[in-house]
């Protein structure tokens, strides 16, 4: 039978109502369990392909400089600030100053697979305290996209003894993700000091975008313990 | 009475008899059984810190859904090609494209503020891709609508559903492949990660399903509607108010994401869920009694699949009064063989 609607396509009665769904009871949950197994399986399968072609974060990073590097950087220079009369050394084979003005400097340290950050800050203690510049450095970077997870207490990159230029300070270690995207988020390692003399305060902040415990314990100790050992508060 | 679920409001923001409702009651239960275990599955892989598989999982999880509803229900009629080339494999393609523009950009779960919906990256991901996303689900579902064996409002809303959500589901499986470089644990937090998950498995798929249903319902009814009587089907048969509907639908997402902070963004898409369901749920309550109105008396009766009682082969169950086109559509009966003459039984 059918009726004749006037407009547009006929309609016509199906024979309807009489017929129960053709996957019924608990076939429904176990089929859409299967089929989503299947699926994850072959993304389990895809992950484990491509993982297995990644190449991870170098574990001993100096192994995995350009051919032309050593064991160690053997190669320093002194990176000079005249106007507030501080200077500190840093491994210059290795390690870049990308950007100065007259109170931060930004280093850069490669490694095979990331380009490591190291920012100093350094003003007149008048103008800010050792608290200041952590917490200032601190929402800066949670401005741009860092997420950090809770200070790092028990790891062996935790901050235990915070010192800059053998002038204790304050120290915090943080493991958290950069990103503005949940589908391209960075692992990163961060770490904040910083310390006053009574005349300059200083904070330095180490981003390394790994979150391997060794990696980033190796590139602190290539591209930080120089920096942090021969911090002269006035030269 | 919601006319696919009379046990319902028709305004209430039911998710199941909303997405599914050519299923009778019972069989709705173990769909929502099988919701659930699904959304438990993503939120165990999610506390493990499986994130990729749980986003994996996250994002398949209603196009799954979608396909058994098909099948279950027989909506493509036996001939399933069609529909589900026109459904599940165009959603993939278009998914496939919109997941690699999408991952050159990124899709910024970390909302930055209604006043970063000026940039360009923002208006990419925010505006442009969903909009290509509506304008693909309506070129499919208007493939189908030429069809003749889908003449039904519940066809044309199946088919909107299906597409839209198999776009999303493949975009952001796409966009998300770069995690496959960290292996099963990617970086991350945990609580922002089951938010995001929850978006990706219910909310967006929702809210764009929802979108491009309308705008299919509007197709039907209104292509259907005697002009004369068009009055009564209110806003649902006009397709430019269906149109504009199905966009802000498919952009709302992206912009309370990008507009409001992580938390809140995911207390405000549940708003926007409701609301589209709501709005799904009307539509789909004035296509099934406008389709009542199409057809004329019919006096044969039958065993009504939902309440299993008899009633009057009519356009509604007498007894629980459900829609009878809102049930699954007979199969074709199997060829008897027929013995030659003369051959015994």
């Amino acid at each position: 039978m059918t009726a004749v609607t006037g407009a547009g396509p006929r309609l016509r009665t199906r024979p309807a109502g009489a017929t129960g769904a053709h996957v019924q009871g608990l076939h429904v949950p176990v089929a859409t369990v299967v089929a989503i197994a299947l699926i994850a399986g072959v993304g389990a399968l895809i992950t484990a392909i491509v993982r297995s072609t990644h190449k991870p974060p170098c574990p001993a990073v100096v192994t995995c400089l350009s051919p032309g590097h050593a064991a160690g950087p053997n190669l320093t220079k002194t990176y000079p600030n005249n106007d507030l009369h501080w200077s500190f050394q840093y491994p210059s084979d290795a390690e870049k100053v990308t950007a100065h003005n007259s109170d931060a400097v930004d280093l850069h340290y490669e490694t095979k697979d990331a380009d490591n950050l190291v920012s100093l800050r350094v003003v007149p203690a008048s103008q800010q305290t050792p608290d200041g510049a952590f917490q200032a450095r601190y929402q800066q970077l949670a401005g741009q996209n860092f997420n950090f997870d809770p200070a790092d207490t028990t790891s062996i990159n935790r901050i235990v003894k915070p010192e800059i230029g053998f002038v204790p300070g304050e120290g915090n270690s943080y493991s958290g993700t950069f990103g503005t995207s949940s589908t391209q988020k960075q692992a990163v390692d961060v770490a904040i000091m910083s310390a006053t003399d009574g005349r300059l305060t200083v904070m330095l902040s180490i981003i390394v975008v790994s979150n391997d415990l060794g990696v980033v314990n190796n590139v602190r100790s290539l591209a930080a313990d120089l920096i942090l050992d021969t911090f002269s508060w006035r030269t | 009475m919601y006319a696919a679920a009379p046990h319902e409001h028709s305004w209430a923001p039911h998710l199941l008899s909303s997405l599914f409702p050519q299923l009778p009651r019972a069989d709705a239960g173990f769909f929502g059984f099988a919701l659930a275990l699904g959304l438990v599955l993503v939120a165990a892989l999610g506390v493990a810190r499986l994130y990729p598989l749980a986003l994996l999982v996250a994002a398949v999880l209603l196009p799954v859904l979608f396909v058994t509803y098909m099948y279950a229900a027989n909506i493509y009629e036996s001939k399933p090609g069609l529909a589900l080339s026109a459904t599940i494999g165009w959603g993939a393609l278009v998914g496939l494209v919109l997941g690699l523009i999408a991952k050159h950009h990124g899709i910024d779960f970390n909302g930055q503020g209604f006043s970063r919906l000026g940039d360009s990256t923002v208006v990419t991901t925010v505006f442009v891709l969903p909009i290509v996303g509506f304008v693909a689900s309506v070129v499919a579902v208007l493939v189908l609508y030429r069809a003749p064996r889908y003449n039904e409002v519940l066809d044309g809303a199946a088919f909107g559903a299906t597409v839209a959500v198999a776009i999303t589901s493949v975009e952001t499986i796409v966009a998300a492949t770069s995690l496959l470089h960290d292996g099963f644990r990617a970086a991350g937090s945990l609580t922002s990660w089951l938010v995001e998950l929850g978006e990706i498995a219910l909310l967006v798929p929702v809210i764009w399903a929802a979108g491009a249903g309308l705008f299919a319902i509007a197709l039907w009814l209104g292509t259907s509607v005697p002009l004369r009587e068009r009055a009564r089907t209110g806003v649902f048969a006009k397709p430019i108010v269906a149109t504009v509907l199905g966009f802000v639908f498919f952009v709302a997402p992206g912009v309370v994401i990008q507009g409001f902070r992580r938390n809140t963004a995911f207390f405000v898409l549940i708003g926007v869920a409701l609301v589209a369901l709501v709005v799904l749920r009307g539509a789909i309550h004035v296509g099934l009694l406008e389709e009542a109105e199409q057809v004329g008396d019919i006096s044969d009766e039958i065993e009504c699949a939902n309440c299993h009682r008899t009633t009057p082969l009519d356009l509604f169950c007498g007894r629980c009064g459900i829609a009878l086109r809102a049930l699954p559509k007979r199969r074709p009966a199997r060829r008897a063989s027929v013995p030659a003459e003369g051959t015994p039984a």
